[in-house]
């Protein structure tokens, strides 16, 4: 059994390395990833043409914070479900994601079984 | 099915790629960093790999990387908020550099051997020496010590120049800056110190009260006052790890975090999977922080080391070390004055025609003395900022209690919790948010039931949004509420007297928008106890004028409002920079956080009223305010005037176009000043009138010395845009 059922998912981040290993993770557990970005402007950019289901968001990326990225797209579309996946730990910007609307906040380094306690949780799945 | 062995061995390899990708770019952006060390985009840049280096890094098990890595990156992040401080380190620039020589080193040696990843001895050196490197300018209160330390030599070595009386004045300020300094290393080591048993005492203080909260939970015995209380607790934890900031104390934020959110979610309510999931979670901070909880019965005189080191917190000292500060301040203050002084010595030697060389020595030192006070200026504001969340903290509470006491839903947003004001601005600022937010809540939001008939969600949303500019703090609270009504504030301005009957058509949209933070006005028909007396918001208005800041109005009926506060960084020290304008003959200052902007514009765009000369600028209308006919001067504009000199870089009132100066204002009704010339930018020290004479001229509020000892007089705005 795969966690997911070909949910799709857009991966943000701005390490070609880390869009890889998340999408190597996700694919192999039953989910479409639709889009990569290595930019909060991208990410924007993607976001619209592609409405996922599911974003994950890196925090520190050129252009655009992620916290940013994070504070339009909830801005515009509140039913998005986005889990915060970076390697940002001070309590502020933590609180702060969730606060405005991110599902989850994983920190760096994580793992797979990690990664989709958080998509589970994000997506409502049992 | 998960992720193959295969998969990491070539997902390792593309880490590899990256690794030594990122070494290349940060070869390259050291240079360009070294070229040009004051450039934000390549400080934003290094950090940001770092960053990047040290996230892949930890999820490949590189520790060796990811230690560096993490250690530079809290280097570039302080750099990122200060690139003062590679000036002051240039040798930070060789640190970076050997650092990615280790990364370039680990990297090869990875390819033989996959398992370099340990830190070895040399690395762990490394990190000594970057860690040092942070400790140093950590110390941020030692900058302010270096730079008095610094002063007070220069000044000394001056003394024995001067003529007596003026080195005794400078002598006794010399000693009170000395007292300060020891103050202030002192007022140092006892911050630390309060802030490391502060964090100690209050760790155990808040695990032990969300541990008996956790309980009642548990026997289905809580109220929802227990849930508030945990939730305070809980947050709490969270400023205390925040500050711990280790490894440890992180992924116990993590943690937290999903907790809260199940907590906050479900209304305050736990069931037991939730109660298990924070008492495991507080089992391991117990372990992690050795927190020892214990029963404070068991407590005893005799009890162990460790927890006599957790007494009570001594937090009250803090307010006399504040106290220290402002004496510290007050004594650099005289300071300033004094090395006007020196300003004025070096032009009467000049006069006098003192041997060139000593001349010029004298002037370096007198440069180099007005520079260490700005350092120890700004030093001191820093010592004096705290993050603008010391006042955010409360609202979401506030408006939770107004919404609920009158029946409305209201959510609360904010953003900006890190941005930094000075101390002496928090209760002014503080008690004018209260004003504007309660207003918000009482008069801007509608009822659930009304909101739901305009097609609005149930619930309102306040938004206070803190950000910072360039000279200024800008605080804006937004509703999606119903906005002003305009008309209903004239009717009631008109009732209370507060404008009569002939201003009532004069009245423009905005300056009916400025009546509600007037005094005894309330626009709501019923009083409430909150905030519908008419009193409160004319508060707001006082406040502001203190710290010479802006109200900003965005109305937008029907759907909301938003007001907002500007207030300028710069009055809160002790010189300001300042342009000099030639009005006729006459030399005027005007300190810069009062101009708008300077425009030129062409003669025959200015129109002649009977109240006065306006003219159009990005479509609003600036009225020209008549300084040469309120300070009687002769007024040769609009007729042949011609200025006698023009420097070059002057600006200037040549014929066919003039030159305004746009004054900020109090609101958004622009006002100008006719300059026939600007003549420059310079920083000035701003010194009351003595004499009481001249304190009731009546366009003045002070005078400043310049550099060549002519004085001149500073125009005060407020009395300008009132005439």
């Amino acid at each position: 059994m795969t966690v997911g059922s070909g949910q799709s998912v857009l991966i943000v981040d701005d390490s070609p390395v880390m869009r890889q290993m998340l999408f190597k993770l996700f694919e192999s557990q039953g989910f479409t990833v639709v889009g990569q970005a290595a930019d909060g402007e991208e990410a924007l950019e993607l976001f619209e043409q592609l409405k996922p289901e599911l974003t994950t968001l890196d925090i520190v990326m050129p252009k655009l914070r992620g916290t940013e990225v994070l504070e339009r797209l909830m801005a515009k579309y509140p039913d998005s479900r986005i889990i915060m996946a970076s390697s940002v730990s001070d309590a502020r910007t933590v609180m702060h994601c969730l606060k405005i609307g991110a599902k989850q906040y994983i920190i760096k380094p994580y793992d797979e079984e990690k990664v989709m306690q958080a998509v589970r949780k994000a997506l409502d799945i049992s | 099915m998960s992720i193959s062995d295969e998969n990491i061995a070539e997902l390792f390899e593309q880490y590899k790629d990256e690794v030594r990708e990122t070494i290349e770019t940060l070869d390259n952006e050291l240079v360009n960093l070294e070229q040009d060390p004051s450039n934000s985009e390549t400080i934003f840049s290094l950090f940001r790999h770092m960053h990047s280096l040290k996230g892949s890094s930890k999820m490949f098990n590189v520790d060796n990387i990811a230690t560096i890595a993490h250690r530079l990156e809290d280097l570039m992040s302080m750099i990122d908020k200060n690139n003062a401080i590679l000036t002051k380190y240039p040798k930070i620039v060789d640190l970076l550099f050997k650092g990615n020589d280790i990364f370039r080193e680990i990297i090869s040696r990875l390819e033989d051997d996959i398992t370099y990843t340990a830190m070895t001895a040399d690395h762990m050196a490394f990190v000594g020496e970057i860690q040092s490197q942070i400790e140093k300018i950590n110390r941020r209160d030692s900058q302010l010590v270096d730079a008095a330390k610094k002063l007070i030599e220069d000044i000394e070595a001056l003394i024995p120049a001067l003529e007596e009386n003026e080195a005794e004045l400078i002598k006794k300020d010399v000693s009170e800056v000395n007292t300060g300094l020891a103050l202030a290393t002192l007022e140092e080591d006892g911050v630390n110190q309060i802030r490391y048993n502060y964090n100690g005492a209050d760790l155990t203080e808040t695990v032990r009260t969300m541990d008996e909260i956790l309980g009642k939970f548990k026997e289905e015995k809580a109220t929802s006052e227990d849930g508030e209380n945990f939730l305070a607790a809980a947050n709490k934890l969270y400023a205390s790890l925040a500050d711990v900031a280790t490894e440890d104390a992180m992924g116990l934020i993590g943690e937290l975090g999903d907790g809260l959110n199940l907590f906050t979610e479900r209304e305050l309510e736990m069931d037991q999977m939730t109660v298990e999931f924070f008492s495991e979670m507080l089992e391991g901070l117990k372990q992690k922080f050795q927190v020892e909880v214990e029963a404070p019965a068991v407590k005893t005189s005799r009890s162990s080391k460790s927890s006599s080191a957790v007494k009570e917190p001594q937090v009250k000292t803090i307010r006399v070390d504040e106290a220290k500060i402002d004496l510290f301040l007050e004594s650099v203050g005289r300071l300033i004055t004094k090395s006007e002084i020196l300003n004025h010595l070096q032009f009467s030697f000049r006069q006098a025609g003192v041997d060139i060389g000593l001349l010029r020595d004298f002037a370096t030192v007198s440069r180099t003395i007005s520079n260490d006070i700005v350092n120890l200026q700004r030093s001191i504001m820093e010592v004096r900022q705290v993050e603008m969340n010391n006042i955010l903290k409360k609202f979401p509470r506030l408006v939770r209690d107004i919404s609920h006491k009158i029946g409305k839903e209201a959510e609360m947003v904010i953003v900006g919790e890190r941005v930094p004001i000075d101390k002496s601005l928090l209760d002014d600022v503080e008690q004018a948010m209260v004003h504007i937010v309660r207003n918000a809540v009482d008069h801007g939001l509608e009822t659930p039931d009304e909101r739901l008939a305009a097609g609005k969600p149930r619930r309102g949303t306040v938004g206070i949004t803190v950000t910072q500019e360039e000279a200024a703090i800008l605080i804006e609270v937004a509703d999606d509420g119903r906005g002003l009504d305009l008309e209903k504030i004239k009717t009631k301005a008109l009732e209370r007297g507060v404008i009569s009957p002939e201003q009532e058509g004069t009245l423009h949209e905005k300056d009916v928008e400025m009546l509600v933070f007037s005094s005894g006005l309330s626009t709501k028909d019923q009083a409430t106890d909150l905030s519908g007396r008419g009193v409160g918001m004319d508060v707001v208005m006082t406040n502001l004028k203190k710290w010479n800041g802006e109200v900003l109005i965005d109305n937008r009926p029907g759907k909301g409002l938003t007001v907002g506060l500007r207030l300028p960084v710069t009055n809160t020290l002790l010189t300001k920079e300042a342009i000099m304008i030639r009005v006729a003959s006459s030399t005027f200052c005007l300190p810069l956080e009062f101009v708008n902007e300077i425009v030129t514009v062409p003669k025959s765009d200015v129109h002649h009223h009977k109240e006065g000369a306006v003219f159009r600028h990005r479509d609003m209308v600036i009225s020209v305010i008549d300084l040469k006919g309120l300070l009687g001067l002769p007024d040769e504009t609009y007729g042949a005037g011609v200025p006698e000199d023009g420097s070059p870089e002057a600006v200037s009132s040549v014929e066919g176009s003039l030159v305004f100066v746009i004054l900020r204002g109090k609101n958004e009704n622009r006002q100008s000043i006719l300059a026939d010339e600007i003549l420059g930018q310079q920083k000035i020290v701003i010194k009351e009138f003595e004499l009481e004479t001249f304190r009731k001229l009546p366009y003045f509020n002070g005078l400043t010395l310049l550099g060549d000892g002519r004085v001149v007089l500073i125009l005060d705005t407020d009395k300008l845009l009132e005439s």
